[in-house]
């Protein structure tokens, strides 16, 4: 894991990194058990962003050990919760709308790949729109929708009121709407969603 | 250019109501009337169908919002550690860190590193670099890694002994595999094995953080476990007399039942005690060992509860004595 060079810059940056770690061990850990539910996963993964972000200075120098860190941790916590929730969706309630009211029905069926290149595209216009979105209501949107936590939890994140998160969430819905009707005026053809497939056969035309 | 701009308000409305996933009866029964108009019901799952999508992105969403989390969590602890007043738990506290594969990892990496262990029966008295001195009891291995900020002792297996100089500066740090144990100096006892680490403070205080729960102040005469949880037990008073008894080559109980007390001596010894009789385990033993004699200590437990000892496959086992 370590290369014995003898380059002085190398050397101070995995100390640097050794430092960061050290510092935020806890932190890290303590939040992906809390994110996660399972203090062992929880240090599993912390351990491989440790491994991640000492390859990563092996190659290349780091400006910010401790953003390095969180933003590997982060990533590494994002793939194992999409990775349960596609778990979910697979299981015995897969197309169902949930009784937490989410829409999971919508996003389960595997797609065509004319689907795949129309959801490409109006990801892409989608994403410009949250992105453009002030950032608490681009966090509460992301919250309730990825991380399906109510929204009284998310006004405890955000230190907002409870009615303030609703306002975020229908602000985001509008934009993205807007965004999904603005790729399918360009593409020129109706706004209907519910059937994606048909509307491509239209769109040949 | 809409004239819809109603039904598109009401849409992303319900559409956020049903996003909380908290709808009342009443609330679904109005929902669903509401979307018996087919033109509601297209708005509504346009509005759905904009939610869903960025499912495709969700990985990368969700990473984000989830650094911004781990920015917020860092600047709230920064707060709370400048707003404490008393700088040496400050520096205890602050100084929480990970257990064994922390540890290991640092220890993995460019800090010199001390070892230290001990045979079974065996303790061993050790001077570190700035003075402050452990006991090693037995069956025990420590590895020490001193830098400029932190004196690190990995403690691998066993029990030790910390009287620990005292050092704002850098902190003293234990690691065992159930969390960690800070201190700027004092004097304090360390146990660990499969199950649990025990942590018994002879005089002034340890910060001790197992991962799941915050750290625990403990102070001298007390002391605490920490075990696979992640969590510490309560915080008790102990007996340094019988707890750390093997300073002295001893080992003293009060009451406790005699299957702990042999577990007890077997750590000490290289061939094990066994009861020949499970009955025998909850009788109660007062008295005091010499750990380094075991004879003398069968000796003694033959008389005190009248039994035969009788070697059997390395270990010795205690019957009661036939008549």
């Amino acid at each position: 894991m370590t290369k014995n060079t003898g380059d002085p810059a190398l050397a101070r940056r995995l100390k640097n990194l050794e430092r960061a770690i050290r510092a935020h061990d806890s932190l890290i850990v303590g939040w992906l058990a809390a994110k996660l539910g399972d203090a062992e996963v929880a240090r599993d993964i912390a351990q491989e962003a440790y491994l991640r972000a000492w390859r990563y200075a092996q190659e290349a120098p780091i400006d910010n050990p401790r953003a390095l860190l969180f933003k590997t941790a982060a990533n590494l916590a994002a793939n194992e919760f999409v990775a349960r929730r596609r778990a979910r969706l697979r299981g015995p309630q897969a197309g169902e709308t949930g009784p937490d009211g989410t829409f999971d029905d919508l996003a389960s069926d595997a797609p065509s790949p004319e689907q795949t290149a129309l959801a490409r595209s109006d990801a892409r216009l989608s994403l410009a729109a949250i992105d453009a979105l002030p950032r608490k209501v681009r966090r509460a949107f992301v919250m309730s929708r990825f991380e399906e936590r109510t929204y009284g939890e998310i006004a405890d994140e955000l230190s907002v009121s409870v009615s303030s998160v609703e306002k975020y969430i229908i602000t985001a819905l509008k934009a993205l709407r807007a965004a999904v009707e603005k790729g399918s005026e360009n593409a020129g053809k109706a706004t209907v969603v519910d059937f994606p497939a048909r509307r491509l056969k239209r769109r040949r035309k | 250019m809409r004239e819809n701009q109603n039904r598109d308000e009401e849409a992303a409305r319900w559409t956020a109501r049903r996003l909380s996933g908290e709808m009342s009866p009443e609330e679904t029964a109005g929902f669903e009337a509401w979307l018996a108009d087919p033109e509601n019901r297209a708005a509504f799952e346009a509005c759905a169908a904009a939610a869903a999508s960025l499912d495709a992105h969700a990985a990368s969403l969700l990473a984000a919002s989830f650094e911004e989390e781990l920015h917020a969590e860092q600047a709230a602890r920064e707060s709370r550690r400048r707003s404490w007043t008393a700088g040496a738990l400050a520096a205890s506290l602050a100084a929480v860190a990970a257990a064994g594969l922390i540890a290991a990892f640092v220890i993995g990496g460019r800090d010199a590193v001390a070892r230290y262990a001990t045979a079974r029966g065996e303790t061993l008295r050790v001077s570190l670099a700035d003075e402050s001195l452990v006991t090693l009891n037995t069956a025990s291995r420590i590895e020490v890694a001193y830098s400029k900020r932190a004196r690190r002792i990995n403690l691998v297996e066993g029990e030790a002994l910390f009287d620990v100089r005292r050092d704002p500066e850098k902190p003293f740090l234990v690691a065992t595999r159930h969390g960690e144990v800070s201190v700027t100096g004092t004097v304090f006892a360390v146990r660990s094995d499969d199950a649990q680490t025990d942590v018994f403070v002879v005089s002034g205080a340890v910060s001790v953080a197992p991962p799941a729960n915050g750290a625990v102040m403990v102070l001298a005469g007390q002391r605490v476990a920490m075990d696979g949880s992640g969590r510490s037990s309560a915080v008790e008073a102990f007996d340094p007399n019988l707890a750390l008894a093997w300073r002295e080559g001893k080992a003293r109980f009060r009451n406790a039942p005699l299957g702990e007390a042999i577990a007890e001596l077997n750590r000490y010894f290289e061939r094990p005690l066994t009861l020949g009789d499970p009955s025998l385990a909850d009788r109660p033993v007062t008295g005091e060992f010499d750990i380094r004699d075991q004879q003398t200590a069968i000796n003694a437990l033959v008389v005190a509860f009248d039994l035969e000892p009788h070697a059997e496959n390395g270990s010795i086992v205690l019957e009661p004595a036939s008549r």
